[in-house]
């Protein structure tokens, strides 16, 4: 289970609201590679999971996800907060400010609301695990979109920095719970190949 | 005169708060990641040293703070249920 | 396990395989959480516009027949 505790990961104090970069930093919120699908992908991949360090792996992840999630939340309240109608217009956030006023909603940067298509739970250890590694390496590239256009702000580029490298780190981490998988695989009788048997009978090949 | 004392000691104070909270996040931060590192290296000694260390860290961080400011969970004591009207940390302007 | 070594000792042909870390020095607490790592040898600097060069490196060296 989950308790709350009373603090973000890392500081966010945006000092220049700026609705702009607000629109696009949503997406790491409820877009495809996002905090959002990154914790359920794997606090829900945890269950099916029967290797001992996958499990903790996913289930800590997982958590350190919903503490991100809460992260690009607060950057795109506080890029957004006390926005006025002229602000918003300028933003080009008419669109998502008649559905969701100042709030912060889960949806991508184009606007499609959070997806569970995009993530995948397939109940195979190794799918899973080099799933995962994908969607890490899909959130670091999305950080490191973001931090090109966020350049102007000093206050966002560092909270967005933060956040790319626990990406790495966590690409790292389901690496090694992958590379325990496997390596358990190799030496079961269905990863071995059997070499010996493709020589005896030629497997029906030409020489 | 009074008023600037007062403003003075209100600044060191939400100083003070500040560098409190700092070191919570620090000590929380340096058990995540030592603790994402146990995960996939169960057996290493060094690191779960390591990990008793940044405990003792965060719950001597996780103390001054709360005996001092205020709760940072649910699970802590509190005279009054400052939990409703205390700062929310999405709010900024903590650190 | 193998988590000592680099690699597994037996790697298998259609699996991916990442580098083992092996635990070295720390940064403080204080420096991990500026550096969003207490590991330095994790550490991965970004600088705004990287990622456009790094696409142009990789288009520029194309690999040539010898």
């Amino acid at each position: 289970m989950w308790t709350y505790n009373r603090t973000l990961q890392y500081p966010i104090n945006i000092r220049k609201p700026n609705p702009k970069l607000a629109k696009v930093i949503v997406s790491q919120y409820g877009g495809p590679d996002g905090e959002l699908g990154a914790s359920l992908r794997y606090l829900s991949q945890r269950f099916g999971m029967p290797d001992d360090k996958s499990k903790a792996i996913l289930n800590d992840i997982g958590t350190e996800e919903l503490a991100h999630l809460e992260m690009v939340g607060t950057l795109v309240h506080q890029l957004t907060r006390n926005s006025s109608m002229e602000e918003i217009k300028e933003a080009g956030l008419e669109a998502y400010y008649t559905d969701h006023g100042l709030g912060v909603y889960p949806q991508s940067a184009g606007g499609y609301p959070w997806n569970a298509a995009t993530i995948a739970v397939k109940g195979d250890p190794v799918a899973d695990l080099t799933e995962d590694l994908a969607a890490e390496q899909k959130a670091r590239a999305t950080y490191e979109k973001l931090i090109n256009l966020c350049a102007e702000d000093k206050d966002v580029v560092d909270v967005l920095k933060y956040l790319r490298e626990r990406e790495v780190v966590h690409f790292q981490r389901f690496g090694e719970a992958l590379n325990g998988v496997q390596e358990k695989l190799a030496q079961t009788k269905w990863y071995m190949n059997n070499i010996a048997g493709v020589m005896n009978n030629n497997g029906g090949c030409r020489q | 005169m009074g008023d600037d004392i007062n403003i003075m000691n209100e600044m060191m104070n939400s100083a003070n708060e500040k560098d409190a909270m700092k070191k919570v996040m620090q000590s929380m931060f340096a058990v995540n990641d030592i603790t994402l590192y146990l995960d996939t290296h169960p057996q290493d000694r060094n690191a779960l040293n390591l990990h008793h260390q940044y405990i003792m860290e965060y719950e001597n961080a996780k103390k001054y703070y709360e005996d001092n400011y205020g709760p940072l969970s649910i699970y802590a004591n509190m005279n009054k249920w400052t939990w409703v009207y205390d700062k929310w940390p999405w709010e900024g302007g903590k650190l | 396990m193998g988590e000592n070594n680099l690699f597994p000792n037996k790697v298998l042909y259609g699996n991916a395989y990442v580098p083992n870390q092996r635990l070295r020095n720390v940064f403080s607490p204080k420096e991990g959480l500026e550096k969003g790592t207490m590991f330095p040898e994790l550490v991965s600097i970004y600088n705004p516009g990287q990622s456009r060069e790094v696409l142009e490196f990789l288009q520029e060296s194309r690999g040539e027949f010898r």
